[in-house]
């Protein structure tokens, strides 16, 4: 049924009665939805009723490669993992890199659906047509490197791929994340959906080579792609030297990268601290992902006090997220606590602006001071970032029950005003990007269907000036809800759904990827996809998302942000005396869903619109909100 | 004097953090470029403007607003203005 890219088939495993099923890919989903998000989405819309307890056998995790997955189309060796998310009750979905991806693509799937919960301790193996069910009972409690490494001795096979959890999963830290060599599909706790399974891993193999329907085209539409990369002055001139933490010193310019839990941005200059100058005494070496010519993983190794030898790849969020937020000014402790959370494997967004709440939780006085014994939960100290990091891994009693599962929970544990300080969206804490500084970042973080995320509609024109669709004014209000879905809208269907890296789009071809993005999927699959598909895609994948998250309650109030952002301006820098108000919130809300189809009022996508991207079902739902 | 601020890269690149532009009065954008290049002793404007010496990789602010919303290249720079470059960047 497809000449290439798809291999027409979706595997069903379920855990209960360890049976599997090999059903066809429908063509019609392909076409609508394309792969990887697009198929996560589209199949928990279909096949999750609303209202099921994230941590319970009834919800699903579903894994989904791309038709660029496992060819040569640079930077396309990714795959989406969902589910419905345990840390913030919407749609979760996050998408990981590395080789796992690619082995998985060659297997022979376009796609897998794991239901139920295995009786005990359980790893999945994919060879090909070959599925087994392994005990996990010996890696159980194992960290993400030692489980893969135990795996591999445990098959005899060196050469697998493996995606996993560690503790954290395990125990069902709703911060706790899935880990595949040394990559993250980070964030929305969906390793605790597979600890929730007791689903330790799922292991692939395969020796299949993926079809190309046009072989020719397929190469004219990779020299495009490739001379992009290459006349983009950053793609090989920085970005493949020092990775993403390059954009702590432009973040940091700019008086947006967040300090001390959000409370003091701008006021200093973290990137004498911890900028690319300062990072690279501490490089070591280099990553590539399959496919990826670039290589933007950075290693580097802690060089001095107890995490000495310590080697991390953080990348510009962990700068953040462990380093500015909570006070941390030593490259080599942000590395190694980086580390330690993909050890653990838990989100290190989530995990250090955690963190950096629990620092400022101690400072006001608002927690118990027989938690805090033991442990100097400061801004600034290291060690305790260090260790209440491995508390939170472990979800050991006290402080890392407490702050396991975020700073939504952890707030409403505390009570009082400790929500103010809370820094999360739907629960999900926001990442590297003060938005009190960019209103239509600000604005993503409020509407995008995952909670805070920056992935999902990255705001390139106000953060690096890229003038495409057109430059735009930073601190300006107005178009920027237009902007932020178009931002949506592209990253999804250029970038999620086919499955390639989000840089190609922020860094390489943002003029011409939907171009760049239909020719090769075109090529591949033999399907006639055009740069207006890939928009539509775009849309209705965001659309569809947004359905499911109706169903499970989410309207207009949710789409907000958190306290501080909408009442403290940021107090120094460059964009000294930003904010967003609610009555700027709302214009932006306001403007947004105009620009989406969806009523202004609750926020829905309206039955025309749904019904224009060919969301029957879910136009019918409406009539049951 | 206007004040240059140049960052990231392009900061380490050319060895200098910010440099002061002695200006009399108004001057076109491109030609203060121009004038930044003396003042530094190597080539700035390489690294913001394309092939077709257009804007359209980086981002130049004058006193905090992006040029290409004036008038690019043409935009007047005063002499008590801030004008802070960033070299093209990307990432996550």
């Amino acid at each position: 049924m497809f000449a290439g890219g798809y291999w027409g088939k979706i595997l069903r495993v379920n855990l209960t009665d360890k049976t599997y099923a090999v059903e066809e890919l429908d063509k019609q989903t392909a076409v609508d939805f394309m792969g990887g998000m697009g198929f996560v989405v589209n199949t928990l819309y279909n096949e999750l009723a609303p209202n099921v307890d994230p941590l319970s056998p009834e919800n699903k995790l579903v894994i989904a490669p791309g038709p660029f997955s496992g060819t040569k189309v640079p930077c396309s060796s990714r795959i989406a993992f969902g589910a419905k998310s345990p840390q913030t009750g919407a749609l979760g979905v996050a998408l990981s890199g590395g080789y796992f991806p690619a082995e998985f693509k060659y297997a022979g799937y376009d796609g897998l659906i794991i239901e139920g919960k295995a009786a005990a301790p359980t790893y999945i193996v994919i060879r090909d047509d070959k599925i087994t069910f392994r005990s996990a009972k010996r890696m159980w409690g194992t960290t993400t490197s030692d489980c893969q490494i135990m795996i591999k001795h445990d098959l005899g096979d060196q050469a697998v791929r493996i995606a996993c959890i560690g503790p954290a999963g395990e125990r069902m830290s709703r911060l706790a994340c899935i880990i595949n060599e040394r990559r993250a599909a980070g964030r929305k706790g969906l390793g605790a959906v597979m600890g929730s399974k007791n689903l330790k891993a799922v292991v692939v193999r395969g020796t299949k080579e993926v079809p190309i329907a046009d072989s020719d085209a397929l190469s004219k539409a990779r020299g495009v792609t490739a001379k992009a990369m290459k006349d983009n002055p950053v793609v090989y001139g920085q970005f493949a030297k020092m990775g993403t933490a390059m954009v702590v010193d432009h973040l940091s310019a700019l008086g947006m990268f967040p300090i001390n839990n959000w409370r003091d941005t701008g006021r200093e200059a973290y990137e004498e601290y911890i900028g690319v100058a300062k990072q690279e005494e501490f490089h070591i070496g280099k990553e590539h992902c399959h496919s990826c010519p670039i290589g933007c993983t950075q290693q580097l190794m802690t060089k001095k006090g107890p995490r000495t030898g310590v080697l991390g790849e953080p990348e510009y969020e962990s700068f953040y997220s462990l380093g500015s937020a909570t006070g941390i000014k030593d490259v080599g402790e942000i590395s190694a606590a980086d580390r330690l959370c993909d050890e653990v494997g838990i989100d290190t967004i989530s995990g250090g602006v955690t963190v950096a709440f629990a620092m400022e939780m101690a400072e006001r006085g608002m927690l118990d001071p027989k938690l805090c014994e033991g442990i100097n939960l400061a801004f600034g100290d290291a060690d305790a970032q260090y260790e209440l990091l491995r508390r939170m891994g472990y979800c050991e009693e006290g402080l890392g029950a407490l702050f396991t599962h975020g700073s939504k929970y952890a707030a409403e544990q505390i009570g009082g005003d400790a929500w103010k300080y809370a820094i999360h969206v739907k629960g999900l804490e926001l990442p590297a990007y003060d938005g009190r500084g960019a209103p239509a970042h600000a604005l993503n973080y409020a509407t995008s269907f995952t909670g805070a995320d920056h992935n999902r509609g990255y705001s390139i024109q106000e953060i690096f000036g890229v003038p495409v669709p057109y430059p735009v004014d930073k601190d300006e209000v107005k178009g920027k809800g237009i902007l932020c879905k178009w931002n949506q809208d592209i990253g999804t269907g250029a970038c999620d759904c086919p499955t390639t890296c989000a840089f190609m789009l922020t860094l390489c071809i943002p003029g011409v990827i939907t171009e760049t993005a239909s020719s090769m999927a075109t090529a591949l699959t033999g399907i006639s996809f055009t740069s207006d598909d890939i928009w539509k895609i775009g849309e209705r994948v965001n659309n569809l998302a947004k359905m499911f998250n109706a169903r499970e309650g989410f309207g207009r109030k949710e789409d907000t942000l958190p306290w501080r952002l909408m009442n403290e301006p940021l107090p120094d820098g460059a964009s000294k005396g930003g904010i967003i108000t609610q009555e700027k919130l709302d214009t932006l809300l306001d403007e947004y869903y105009t620009a989406r189809g969806w009523d202004p009022v609750t926020s829905l996508p309206t039955k025309e619109k749904l019904l224009e991207l060919g969301l029957t079902k879910a136009a019918g739902d409406l009539d049951k909100l | 004097m206007a004040t240059v601020l140049f960052q990231t890269f392009l900061r380490r690149a050319l060895g200098i953090a910010s440099i002061e532009v002695p200006l009399d009065g108004p001057c076109p954008l491109g030609e203060f470029l121009a004038r930044c290049e003396t003042v530094v002793g190597q080539p700035v404007k390489e690294h913001i403007l394309d092939g077709q010496g257009q804007i359209s990789r980086g981002m130049v602010l004058q006193n905090g607003k992006n040029v290409l919303l004036k008038e690019g290249l043409a935009t007047p720079v005063q002499p008590d203005d801030v004008i802070n470059i960033f070299p093209p960047a990307g990432g996550g």
